[in-house]
C-alpha cells in the first residue's frame, strides 16, 4: 500500500510538472545480457527447465509472493567532490544534493521501464526503486500462468537483467557492557566529549521499531516510522541494538537515530531511510529460509546497489549459526556490507557466531564482543551477533563524525575497520583474500581504527589496463614491525553473475623489487595482508587491477593499513 | 464384515493405548540461562532439588517469570515430577512446542516441533520446558528430539 501512495505521488510530481531531470530512457549502455531466473526461497527447487505450471502452482502454494526485477541499467555514476577539504555541513549538502540526482536518475528510469514493460497492467502491487534499478511486483493473489509468462517475457526486452521470485510471507515470533567495550579498547573514546557521533545519522532496520519513550534515548534526535497503514511492532531487540548503537550510554551518543520495521523485503525502509540522510545502517536481522543462507540474495545485490552509489555504510550481524550450517544470513553476505561475528568474554569467537557461505567472499569482515554481555538500560545478559553489529556501527558513526569526508567512502570505512583490527591469533585457517575464516580480519579496535582515520587512502580505477597499479604507498618498516594493509572496493553483483561482474584487484607488499607478501583472491572485494618485517627499511604498498574490470563505471577502492610494534 | 471391523476396532484400540499421554506442560522464552547444552534434561522428584536448582548460580540470571513457573511447592512433588528442559534458538524466528512424551522400551522419549520464520533477528533466544508428569510414569532415561 505504501508503494502505492510513493507512486502515485511520484506521478503526481510529474504531472504538475515538477522537473525530475531531462533523462532519455534509449541513451543508456546495457550491460552484458545476462538473462536470469532465479527463485530463491521456495521449498521445493524450481529452474527454468520446470514447467510455468508447475513452477505456478508451487508458488500459489505460498502464501503471497513478490518478484523482483533487476534492470540491465548501468547505474549512476556516483562522482565525489574533488576537494577533500570540506566541513560536516558542506559534505551532508554534497550527499543531499547527490542523493537528490540519483533519486531522480531512478525514479525516472524505473518508472519509464515500469510504463513501457506494462507491470501496471498486471493485478499486482508494482512499485520501484527510487535509489536502484530494481522493480517489484507484489502479489496477493494467487500468480497465473498468464501473469507469469508475462514477467519471464519481460527478460526478452533490453531491460530486464534478472528476475526473482520470493515467497512474500514473513513470520515472526517475536560481560558486562563496559567490559565489552573495553575489549574493543574504547573506553577512552566512548564518553569523551569528542567522540559522540554528532551529526551522523544512524539508521536502525529491525524486527520491530524502537521504543521511543525508553530512557536510553532521552534528548536523543530519534524518528521512528510509524505509519497510519501499517501497524508496526514496538520491538525490545531493536530497542537494545539501538541503545548499544547511539543510546545515551552506548557507543555514539549524540548520533540522530532514524528507526525503520522490516517486514518482507526492505527497499522501501532502506529508501525512506536514505530520503532522511542516514549516514550508516545496521541490520541485526537476518532471512532464514535454508536458500537463503549463506547466499547472495536480491536483498544483498540491491543494498550492494545502494552503498556504491548512494553512499551509506551498511554494518551487519553474521547470524548465529556457528553451530548448525554455519552460514551467514542474508542480507549480511552482500560484498559492500560489513559483517560482524561475535565474541565471547575470553575473546574467542562464540561458539554461535556465523561464517560460512555459498559463494566467493570472505565473511565475516571482523568481530566484535556480542556474548553474555549486558545492555546498558535492560536486565539479563545478551547473546547474538545482534549485539556486536551495533557496536561496530556506533563505531562507524564516531569515524563519520571524526573525519565527515568518510560519510561519502563506505569502501574506505570498511577498510579502515577491517585493518585496524587487534589480531586474534589464535585463529589460523586463513583464505586467499588473506581473511581468516571465522573472524575476518580479527577484533574492533576502535581507538586505531579512529587514529587511522586520518591516513586512509583510497583509489580510482577507470581504467580496463590487466596488471596496473591503481594504488601505491611507500611505508617505512622496523625489523619486528608487523603490518596489516585491508583494500576493498565496491561492487555491484547479482547471484548468477557473481563471477562475472566483480573486478578482481591484488594487493602486494613489496620490499625493493621483492614481493614479500600478497593477497590475490578472485571474485571477492576485499584483500587482506598481515606480514611482519624482518628488515627494517622502505616497502612498497600496491594494489593492481588483476584481470578486466568488470564494471562499465569506474571502480572505487580504499585501502589502510596499521603498523603495530 | 463384523469380524474384520471387530479387528479394526481392536487395532485402533491397541495404537490408543500407546500413543503418548497429554501431560501438563509450559514452554516459555527468553528465560535467561545462558549456557545451554545439548541434552539439557533434568529430572526433579522433590522439593529440595528444584529449590536447591532455583539458588544455583546458573539460574542466577533466570527471569522472574521463569521461576515463578518453575516454582511447585512440597505438596506437588507427593505424586508428581518436574522436568526441566532448556533449547538454545539461534535467532528470534524459531518457536518450539511440545509435540510428544510417551516411554518406550523404558526410555521416556520426548519430541520437540520447532517452526522457523523466514525473518528474525540474530539474537540467541534461550527457551525452557516445563513438564509436569505424574510419579508413577516409570522410565529409567530420558532423551528429547527436536523436530524441525
Amino acid at each position: 500500500m505504501k508503494k502505492i501512495l510513493v507512486i502515485l505521488l511520484t506521478s503526481t510530481l510529474v504531472i504538475f510538472g515538477v522537473n525530475l531531470g531531462n533523462f532519455e530512457l534509449l541513451k543508456f549502455d546495457f550491460a552484458e545480457t545476462q538473462s536470469n531466473i532465479i527463485f530463491e526461497n521456495f521449498d521445493k527447487k524450481l529452474t527454468i527447465e520446470t514447467s510455468a505450471d508447475q513452477i505456478v502452482n508451487t508458488i500459489n502454494a505460498t502464501d503471497g509472493i513478490y518478484v523482483v526485477l533487476k534492470l540491465s541499467i548501468d547505474g549512476y555514476e556516483a562522482q565525489r567532490p574533488t576537494s577533500d577539504d570540506l566541513s560536516m555541513e558542506e559534505v551532508k549538502t554534497f550527499l543531499r544534493d547527490h542523493r537528490k540526482k540519483v533519486r531522480e536518475y531512478h525514479s525516472q528510469i524505473n518508472q519509464e521501464v515500469m510504463k513501457e514493460l506494462g507491470l501496471l497492467s498486471i493485478d499486482a502491487d508494482a512499485y520501484y526503486s527510487s535509489y536502484a534499478p530494481y522493480l517489484f511486483l507484489t502479489f496477493e493473489e494467487d500468480l497465473t500462468v498468464e501473469n507469469y509468462d508475462y514477467i519471464i517475457n519481460t527478460l526478452e526486452t533490453p531491460y530486464v537483467e534478472t528476475i526473482y521470485f520470493k515467497k512474500a510471507k514473513v513470520e515472526s515470533a517475536l560481560f558486562e557492557f563496559e567490559s565489552a567495550i573495553a575489549g574493543v579498547n574504547g573506553t577512552e573514546i566512548i564518553g569523551s566529549p569528542l567522540y559522540t557521533g554528532l551529526d551522523v545519522v544512524i539508521g536502525i532496520l529491525d524486527e520491530g521499531i524502537v521504543d521511543s519513550s525508553h530512557d536510553n534515548f532521552e534528548g536523543i534526535n530519534l524518528s521512528v516510522r510509524n505509519e497510519w497503514w501499517y501497524s508496526e511492532t514496538v520491538s525490545e531487540h531493536a530497542t537494545q541494538v539501538a541503545s548499544i548503537a547511539g543510546g545515551i550510554n552506548g557507543i555514539a551518543r549524540e548520533s540522530s537515530i532514524l528507526s525503520v520495521e522490516v517486514s518482507g523485503e526492505p527497499s522501501g525502509e532502506i529508501e525512506w531511510m536514505l530520503n532522511r540522510h542516514v549516514n550508516v545502517i545496521n541490520m541485526s536481522f537476518g532471512y532464514l529460509s535454508s536458500s537463503s543462507l549463506g547466499d547472495y540474495t536480491s536483498e544483498a545485490a540491491y543494498i550492494d546497489y545502494i552503498v556504491r552509489n548512494s553512499f551509506v555504510t551498511f554494518v551487519g550481524s553474521a547470524g548465529n549459526r556457528g553451530d548448525s550450517d554455519k552460514y551467514v544470513t542474508s542480507p549480511k553476505t552482500g560484498y559492500n556490507v560489513i559483517t560482524v561475528g561475535a565474541t565471547n568474554d575470553s575473546g574467542n569467537l562464540a561458539y554461535f557466531s556465523s561464517y560460512e557461505e555459498k559463494f566467493a567472499i570472505s565473511k565475516p569482515t571482523l568481530v566484535a564482543p556480542g556474548s553474555y554481555i549486558s545492555i546498558p538500560g535492560f536486565s539479563g545478559i545478551h547473546s547474538g551477533t545482534s549485539f556486536s553489529a551495533p557496536i561496530v556501527t556506533g563505531t562507524v558513526a564516531l569515524i563519520m563524525q571524526h573525519r565527515s569526508l568518510l560519510l561519502l567512502y563506505p569502501e574506505a570505512i570498511k577498510a579502515l575497520l577491517t585493518a585496524n583490527i587487534q589480531p586474534l591469533d589464535g585463529y589460523t585457517a586463513f583464505d586467499s583474500s588473506g581473511l581468516e575464516d571465522k573472524v575476518g580480519s580479527g577484533m574492533l579496535d576502535i581507538s586505531s581504527t579512529l587514529e587511522a582515520s586520518s591516513i586512509i587512502g583510497n583509489f580510482y580505477n577507470d581504467e580496463n589496463v590487466p596488471g596496473q597499479d591503481v594504488y601505491t604507498k611507500l611505508v617505512y618498516l622496523n625489523a619486528g614491525q608487523r603490518i596489516r594493509i585491508a583494500a576493498i572496493w565496491l561492487v555491484n553483483s547479482d547471484k548468477s553473475a557473481s563471477t562475472n561482474k566483480v573486478t578482481d584487484y591484488d594487493l602486494f607488499l613489496y620490499d625493493g623489487a621483492v614481493m614479500k607478501k600478497s593477497a590475490r583472491s578472485g571474485y571477492n572485494n576485499v584483500e587482506f595482508v598481515d606480514y611482519t618485517a624482518n628488515s627494517s627499511g622502505q616497502y612498497t604498498i600496491k594494489v593492481t587491477l588483476a584481470a578486466s574490470r568488470k564494471t562499465s563505471t569506474a571502480d572505487v577502492g580504499g585501502v589502510s593499513y596499521r603498523i603495530i610494534g | 464384515m463384523k469380524k474384520i471391523l471387530f479387528i479394526i476396532s481392536c487395532l485402533f484400540l491397541l495404537i490408543g493405548c500407546s500413543s503418548s499421554v497429554k501431560y501438563d506442560y509450559q514452554v516459555l522464552n527468553n528465560v535467561g540461562i545462558e549456557k545451554i547444552n545439548k541434552q539439557d534434561i533434568t529430572l526433579i522428584d522433590n522439593y529440595d532439588k528444584l529449590t536447591e536448582i532455583l539458588d544455583s548460580e546458573r539460574f542466577s540470571t533466570a527471569s522472574n517469570e521463569w521461576k515463578e513457573k518453575a516454582n511447585f511447592d512440597f505438596a506437588y512433588f507427593e505424586d508428581n515430577n518436574l522436568i526441566l528442559i532448556f533449547l538454545s534458538a539461534d535467532h528470534s524466528g524459531t518457536t518450539y512446542s511440545l509435540k510428544s512424551v510417551e516411554v518406550i522400551s523404558d526410555v521416556l522419549n520426548i519430541e520437540i516441533k520447532t517452526k522457523n520464520a523466514n525473518l528474525g533477528t540474530d539474537v540467541m533466544v534461550d527457551w525452557a520446558i516445563i513438564l509436569q508428569i505424574p510419579k508413577t510414569l516409570e522410565f529409567s532415561s530420558m532423551i528429547y528430539k527436536v523436530e524441525s
